[in-house]
């Protein structure tokens, strides 16, 4: 795909994300009886955010948080540019653990609760993706996600264990209960926002895009389980994003190692097996 | 210069300054010798690079056999002294064990010596030798200012003490011979390495095999302490059974070939043995040796012990010299075990060793002991990249060995600063540093950041490590999930670091900085970040053709200085050029995430003006107790009067909050080390595992 076509996703990629923020207070505010605000609500937040007057506990805290925004858009360039998927991974690492620094930077007690719970996020997510980038190799002899559009059938096809392991992090990556855990955006399970606590005005705002930009990656990770014909990878992303906003509604926050145990158990299992199944 | 000129210089020079460093006790004049030896080491390593072409040289000293042997039997005989002396039966019996076997090779089986090439110099020696010269003489430099400080600094083991700096004059006048003796086995190390890289005759290698053993044995035992001499025996012993395990090889060898093969080159040129039994359990009482000095499962108690030496040890011992040679064996002998099972049974070793380490460094808060996990973990890698033992597995091995080198020592001399400073090693210690230590904080967080995120150089070894393991799926869940608890230790180590008070950036006073310490700091760490950026540049002029002469090219540079990108497809057939693939195998784009990079510190420049800004205090559910100097007030019913046990002194109140009966209290942090799980019955359970992985390897190789 052109650099035109990169640049242009990714700025069009926050926009997107909002609106599938938008969209899922909106189903949220339904599923619990209210009328829930308009779908482009999460932009009137950010723009109001912009506005606030700027405050900052720790001048690395401002740094990583930027750090945090600037590596989510060199992933999601990774994957627009359908570059070598392991790279990606740690491109959304780096956005990730970037995140946690910038709640560690301040001596807060919420805002250590939320980075260390992120790591334990961290960690539960990222052996899945890795497998994914074996998936990846060996249905299509190349660690490049452009291998996929050559391959002719679906990766799904072959590995539909690894596309459940996906589904299990997905709720993790998107911070959904269960797994809600660093912070939540529900107010009845969560004492104090938890990483983000202390970021305020133009910093919040700023992880906010962060998080959108997350969001449109994670789905596109889902869509890359059945590139041809492009619409149906689509309707598959967007089907896992309903199912996992139905999901966080019904559901409770869970324990921490039980998240854990689950994404190394599962998550971990599944994907390996699958794995070896097809390589013995 | 000639080659004998070289060799002198890279193996005599440092043991004949070794010996002036310790009969001249002027520090003064130690410190412009080590230095000298540091820039002809430099500039030895720099000629030697540019004169080594791809095929291996070999240089013969048959009048030096006799002496080697000599030094062999010394070695031994002084280790077996040891054993008696402190009372170790087992470490006697393995020492005994060694002699009896060397005696026997020697005057019952009388190898003909005479045809085999003592020393050779191929392109990965020159890799070795520039880790080691290079990395190893700046922590040389490092540890004069460091063993300065040190020699004063002996109480530093109780975790209490504070360190005071001291004028130059007292600190020569404390230095009795005590610094001199550290040097001479300090400065020896060097030598003895340079020595082990070039060992082609396996008497030679073992020669300097076991004189690096003794070293470290010594360096680790410098300071006279119970812990350290039992750590320091723990050493011996535990290379002493890596010692044995050559004994046996070399006895295998001399024994079943008629002396054909008693050199490496030999080992690795003879294809044909392949089959031979006791040709495979020699290799993997070899690679087993390597084991034990890479510090693998089971073997890696003894580098977590050699924590209680003085940081520079700790630093050299970790990057370029000791656990390197463990690796170095076991990659050169790697084109020997290719395709057999023996190759796959490495790679299960080191992966596990690469996942347990990771595992247990999760669970320590003691920073050395984080570092030597990581290290033990990053040797288990490359041990698993020499299994995989595909030509982009042993690239990936030889990018690893020199970015961990360089990396590694970065960080364990942040560390020993940092030690220096705070006297302690305890990470829980080290909260807030950022602003007590700003200059230090940008040191190890380009160290940090070099060992496990883009664009850096391990991540890229990390990176083809874990592209290549797909031709062994047994070890990539071990590789997955190493690498997924790498991110996590070090992130939580990180984060400690970072973790201080709003404001305390503009309050605290940095502690001022030696400029030994600087220069040598800001070396390395301009070291990691400049071969990371000009990673193509190491990948073809280092990594590349180390291993040329045994493997395919599997790493190649594409558009411009940009992109390096592999194939293995070359491999099997090296006609094609990744051009005609329409999609290259893999691709990692260094330029593309040093852009990234660098827009990462330079945007915060542009868009934060932290003057324009207001800090604000952290959250403490609204019962913030305010500073002494802010604006308001402090109201004295806010606290108590008689129930102040807080001295008010500068940021005292800052991040303290109105507790129960209103009675100030600090909140205060730790990190996570999930001691629940991470236990000593884990522990355990991985050491058994690791025991039985090792026979099973052995066992490979006997069927």
């Amino acid at each position: 795909m052109s650099f035109a076509f990169s640049v242009a996703g990714i700025l069009a990629a926050p926009f997107l994300g909002g609106l599938l923020a938008g969209l899922d207070r909106k189903i949220t505010a339904r599923l619990q009886g209210r009328k829930g605000p308009p779908i482009i609500q999460p932009f009137y937040d950010v723009i109001k955010l912009f506005g606030k007057e700027s405050t900052y506990t720790n001048r690395h805290q401002v740094f990583y948080i930027y750090a945090y925004l600037l590596w989510m858009a060199m992933a999601l360039l990774l994957l627009l540019t359908l570059q070598d998927f392991l790279v990606f991974v740690f491109a959304l690492t780096f956005a990730e653990i970037s995140l946690a620094l910038a709640g560690f930077s301040t001596r807060s007690p919420y805002s250590h609760i939320g980075s260390n719970r992120e790591i334990l996020q961290i960690l539960a997510s990222e052996p899945v993706l890795v497998f994914l980038a074996f998936a990846l190799y060996l249905a299509s002899g190349s660690f490049m996600a452009g291998g996929l559009f050559l391959l002719g059938e679906p990766l799904l096809r072959n590995f539909p264990l690894i596309f459940a392991a996906v589904l299990l992090i997905l709720t993790i990556k998107m911070r959904k209960s269960p797994f809600d855990l660093s912070s939540s955006a529900h107010a009845h399970q969560e004492i104090v926002r938890g990483v983000t606590t202390e970021f305020s005005g133009r910093y919040l705002a700023l992880s906010e895009i962060a998080h959108w930009v997350e969001l449109v990656i994670i789905l596109f990770v889902v869509f890359l389980f059945w590139v041809d014909p492009w619409w149906v990878g689509i309707l598959l992303a967007l089907a896992a994003y309903l199912a996992e906003i139905v999901i966080d509604n019904i559901f409770a926050r869970l324990k921490i190692s039980w998240m854990v145990a689950t994404a190394w158990g599962w998550g971990f299992g599944l994907s390996l097996l699958n794995i070896l199944y097809f390589t013995m | 210069m000639s080659w004998n000129g070289f060799f002198l210089i890279a193996i005599v020079l440092p043991l004949v300054v070794a010996g002036l460093v310790y009969v001249v006790r002027s520090v003064q004049i130690r410190k412009i010798l080590i230095i000298s030896m540091a820039v002809a080491l430099w500039a030895a390593g720099l000629w030697l690079h540019f004169s080594v072409g791809a095929e291996p040289q070999s240089f013969s000293f048959p009048w030096m056999n006799l002496p080697i042997l000599l030094g062999d039997l010394m070695i031994l005989a002084y280790i077996t002294y040891v054993a008696i002396e402190r009372r170790h039966p087992y470490l006697l019996i393995i020492g005994a064990l060694q002699l009896a076997g060397l005696l026997y090779i020697e005057f019952a089986l009388r190898p003909d010596m005479t045809q085999v090439s003592s020393l050779v110099i191929d392109r990965l020696a020159v890799v070795m030798f520039l880790l080691v010269s290079l990395v190893g003489s700046i922590i040389c430099i490092y540890a004069l200012r460091y063993m300065d400080e040190h020699s004063l600094h002996n109480g530093l083991r109780s975790e209490t003490s504070h360190f005071q700096p001291l004028s130059p004059e007292a600190s020569a006048q404390h230095d009795q011979g005590h610094t001199g003796r550290f040097f001479f086995w300090f400065v020896a190390f060097i030598g003895i390495m340079n020595g082990l890289i070039f060992a082609n005759n396996i008497f030679w290698l073992y020669f300097f095999w076991e004189a690096t053993t003794l070293c470290s044995f010594l360096l680790i035992g410098y300071e006279k302490t119970e812990e350290s001499q039992s750590n320091a025996l723990l050493a011996l012993f535990l290379n002493s059974i890596g010692g044995l395990a050559m004994v046996v090889a070399i006895f295998l060898l001399v024994n079943s070939f008629d002396g054909d093969i008693l050199s490496l080159l030999a080992v690795v040129d003879s294809g044909l043995e392949i089959i031979s039994t006791p040709f495979q359990v020699a290799l993997a009482f070899l690679v087993a040796a390597g084991f034990t000095k890479a510090a693998q499962l089971p073997f890696q108690n003894w580098l977590l012990g050699a924590m209680v030496a003085p940081t520079p040890v700790s630093a050299l011992l970790h990057s370029s010299t000791m656990v390197k040679a463990g690796v170095y064996l076991i990659l050169r002998l790697a084109p020997a075990y290719h395709g057999v099972l023996l190759s796959s049974a490495i790679t299960l070793v080191g992966g596990f060793t690469f996942f347990a380490a990771s595992l247990l460094a999760v669970a320590d808060d003691n920073a050395k002991r984080i570092l030597a996990y990581s290290t033990v973990a990053n040797l288990g890698l490359i041990v698993a990249c020499c299994g995989v033992n595909t030509p982009l597995a042993v690239s990936a091995a030889v990018i690893l060995i020199v970015f961990h080198g360089v990396t590694k020592a970065l960080l364990f001399m942040g560390v020993g600063v940092i030690e220096h400073a705070i006297g302690s090693r305890n990470v829980e210690n080290m909260e807030g540093l950022v602003v007590r230590m700003p200059a230090v904080m940008v040191v190890m967080t380009i160290g940090v950041f070099g060992m496990f995120l883009p664009p850096f150089g391990m991540l890229f070894g990390k990176w083809a490590a874990l592209e290549a393991s797909i031709r062994e799926p047994l070890v990539i869940g071990l590789l997955v999930a190493g690498s997924t608890l790498t991110a996590m230790f070090w992130t939580k180590y990180l984060g400690r670091m970072l973790s201080s008070l709003p404001g305390a950036e503009d309050r605290v006073i940095p502690a001022p900085i030696s400029g030994y310490y600087m220069a040598t700091l800001g070396i390395l760490a301009v070291g990691v970040v400049g071969l990371s950026l000009g990673m193509t540049g190491v990948v073809q002029a280092l990594a590349i053709p180390a291993v040329e002469n045994w493997y395919a090219v599997a790493i190649q540079e594409v558009s411009g200085l940009n992109l390096a990108v592999f194939s293995w497809a070359s491999y099997f057939n090296p006609e094609i050029v990744l051009g005609n693939f329409v999609v290259p195998e893999g691709l990692f784009p260094v330029g593309l995430l040093f852009l990234g990079l660098v827009l990462t510190v330079t945007i915060p420049l542009f868009f934060f003006s932290p003057e324009k800004e207001r800090v604000s205090r952290v959250y403490l559910a609204g019962e913030n107790l305010e500073d002494a100097d802010s604006e308001e007030d402090l109201t004295s019913d806010m606290i108590p009067a008689g129930d102040a046990p807080r001295e008010k002194g500068e940021g005292k109140m800052e991040g303290s909050f109105a507790g129960p009966l209103e009675a100030p209290a600090e909140a205060s942090l730790g990190g996570y080390y999930f001691r629940n799980v991470l236990s000593e019955k884990l522990v355990r359970g991985l050491n058994g595992a690791a025991i039985l992985l090792l026979l099973w390897m052995i066992g490979v190789a006997l069927v």
